[in-house]
């Protein structure tokens, strides 16, 4: 069972939508509907999985779910507060509580920066007190077992490799003591042999701490093995949302079961057969077809139907929903 | 040459980098062979050597070289004597060709496709533009692209066009031998596999060789009939990807298959504590045994052999010293 799923929600998004005006040419710009109507509600010490492919919606999601970005619809509420239109002098108390893991942990920093100065960044922004910082800074680097601390602090990130470079991203995450973290594909930069202990980390600091994770991500087989629920995004909507088991074990939505059909395991018996494929290339959200979005690459869309009405995500099974004409 | 000659032959390939920290052994010594209509699969973690092996074969590796050295056969032709204007020549796009890493970001935005796509052939070949244009667009057809694409701008198509006008780029010449550096990689998992289709359908019609370099053993499983696992610049197992996958004989090519999240299988994924090495001072003994579980007496101090373990099998591993029959299976 999801663990904390009868707590009150910790997070919750209700119909959000997000619309970006692009360029296109010179003086032209079209809008483009990121998300559109995404409900979503996330317990204490839950990890819900935000799997899609690109344009899929689900980094901006997550930058809603943090505030990073005003959505253009919709309410966010964070322990049952309303946070949609707070500015950012009233934000700062939900920024000490909801942080971010990225993909590349330093791109967006000064890469003369050694190791303590990106972990007290987030203190100092905070207003830690000075001398409460190196007790915190140490202890976030345990907390990612990066041992004995004194090491690692004067280190340069390019000096490390890819999994200890996100312990440091993971730690800077830390270190504020948050209770909801969004990590967005916070492995594809790792090499393989090491992202499960990364995954596996989060996962015993998430234990140890129950904290909430939004885990982003293209990876259908970690969001198996390290979520409570997936959420699968389509174009700016949540196609389908249920426990991970199920969503994996018993896909309902034909774009779910088309996507794990995709995903290659080391099998010898791959070589002898052509891999399943959606037909199509991945669609366009400047160009959202009308009705079932996924209608024109579905092989068994509903005549009369698909084409026309917009399915609405309905609980099908206990706890498993999905947005699909054939499930009416 | 007596026996069938692989398509592609390498003989002990050595590639070093010069550095702040010294030499770096990229390729320390690594043999393989492709025949016609196979794959083999190279399949390593970032800095295991497997894309300055790639660069090596096509001699364009960066400015920093310090050792280049080693034996290169294509169609049983030894080609690394040859001078750089002669490989330009003879070999280059034309016997051996290669889409690059990364490469889908390199189309020029301001040049149609098609002419990106026949620019090997108007540089190297005999034909005239009309012909050379006809063929360019012929390949992109055989990519499954609409010929008209020729006529297009590279932001005019998605992620997985892109990718196959690329494979067509390197196809112009009509090369026997064709090396992938992680084709798929930046493309979504739906686009993914039309792209292993489509390669499995060129190699199936024109007997291709490819060399598929890729971080990702579940990607190549779908291609690929040999496969070599390498790790900090050595080959530590090669042989048939149905042995390697089922019971691979090297400790680093179990661990690193035991690390791949199963969808289909309950299993948790594994991990392999710690990192690769520093190729600049590679760890005495066996170069995983820092690593390994298994780890005994003599591997942090004497360097493994390729130990035999099946047909075409072997395993850098003192574990398989005394592999049982050695001879039984082969």
């Amino acid at each position: 069972m999801v663990s904390g799923a009868s707590n009150k929600p910790l997070l919750v998004m209700q119909g959000i939508r997000v619309v970006f005006q692009a360029r296109s040419g010179l003086l032209r710009t079209v809008p483009v509907t990121a998300v559109d109507g995404v409900s979503l509600a996330i317990a204490p010490g839950e990890t819900v999985a935000v799997l899609g492919e690109s344009g899929s919606g689900k980094t901006t999601l997550g930058r809603v779910s943090l505030r990073l970005l005003r959505p253009t619809g919709g309410r966010v509420f964070f322990e049952g507060k309303d946070i949609t239109g707070l500015n950012e002098a009233h934000l700062k108390a939900f920024r000490r509580q909801a942080q971010g893991i990225f993909q590349d942990p330093f791109s967006s920093l000064d890469p003369h920066m050694n190791i303590q100065q990106i972990l007290a960044e987030p203190l100092i922004v905070h207003g830690v007190d000075r001398a409460k910082r190196p007790e915190l800074l140490e202890w976030a680097l345990e907390q990612v077992r990066l041992t004995p601390a004194g090491d690692y602090l004067p280190k340069f990130p390019h000096t490390l490799s890819g999994g200890q470079r996100q312990r440091v991203g993971i730690a800077r995450a830390l270190v504020l003591r948050p209770r909801y973290i969004v990590a967005d594909e916070p492995v594809s930069m790792v090499d393989a042999s090491s992202r499960a202990e990364i995954l596996y980390l989060l996962r015993e600091l998430q234990d140890r701490h129950h904290i909430a994770f939004l885990y982003i991500t293209h990876d259908i087989a970690t969001a198996r093995h390290f979520s409570h629920r997936i959420a699968v995004m389509y174009l700016g909507r949540v196609v389908e949302l249920g426990p991970s088991a199920g969503v994996i074990n018993e896909p309902l939505h034909p774009y779910t079961q088309a996507l794990i059909g995709a995903v290659p395991e080391p099998d010898p018996a791959n070589r002898l057969r052509m891999r399943p494929t959606i037909a199509g290339e991945p669609p366009d959200p400047s160009h959202i077809p009308p009705g079932c979005r996924f209608h024109p690459r579905c092989p068994v869309a509903v005549a009369g139907k698909s084409e026309s009405i917009d399915p609405e995500l309905r609980e099908v099974r206990p706890g498993h929903f999905v947005a699909c004409h054939r499930y009416v | 040459m007596s026996a069938v000659a692989g398509r592609l032959k390498v003989e002990e390939m050595v590639v070093q980098y010069r550095s702040e920290r010294g030499l770096v052994r990229a390729v320390d010594g690594v043999s393989l062979e492709v025949v016609a209509g196979q794959a083999l699969g190279l399949v390593g973690e970032s800095g295991s050597g497997k894309s300055s092996l790639a660069l090596a074969l096509m001699r364009l590796l960066p400015a920093n070289v310090a050792r280049f050295h080693g034996r290169l056969y294509l169609d049983g032709q030894e080609v690394m004597a040859l001078d750089e204007a002669d490989f330009r020549r003879r070999v280059r796009w034309r016997q051996v060709a290669m889409v690059f890493q990364g490469a889908l970001e390199a189309f020029n935005p301001v040049i149609k496709v098609g002419r990106q796509v026949v620019e090997p052939l108007l540089q190297n070949g005999p034909l005239a533009p009309k012909e050379a244009e006809a063929r360019a667009r012929q390949r992109l057809v055989e990519l499954g692209l609409s010929p008209d694409v020729y006529d297009r701008y590279p932001h005019e198509l998605s992620g997985g066009m892109k990718q196959r006008a690329l494979i067509a780029m390197a196809l112009i010449m009509d090369p026997p031998v064709l090396i992938l550096d992680e084709p798929t990689s930046a493309l979504d998992v739906s686009v993914q596999a039309q792209i292993m289709n489509v390669l499995k359908g060129l190699m199936a019609a024109r007997g291709l060789a490819v060399l598929f370099i890729t971080h990702d053993i579940a990607l190549a499983s779908d291609l690929c009939d040999t496969l070599g696992v390498m790790y900090a610049g050595e080959l530590s197992e090669r042989g048939p990807a149905d042995e390697v996958l089922s019971s691979p004989q090297h400790p680093y090519a179990e661990l690193l298959l035991a690390s791949i999240p199963r969808l289909r299988a309950g299993t948790p994924p594994r991990f392999i504590p710690g990192a690769p090495p520093d190729l600049a001072h590679p760890p005495s003994g066996c170069r995983f045994h820092p690593r390994c579980p298994y780890a005994f007496d003599p591997c942090p101090t004497r360097v493994p052999p390729p130990f035999i373990v099946g047909k075409g099998h072997y395993a850098r591993c003192w574990l398989r010293e005394n592999y049982p029959s050695p001879s039984g299976r082969g």
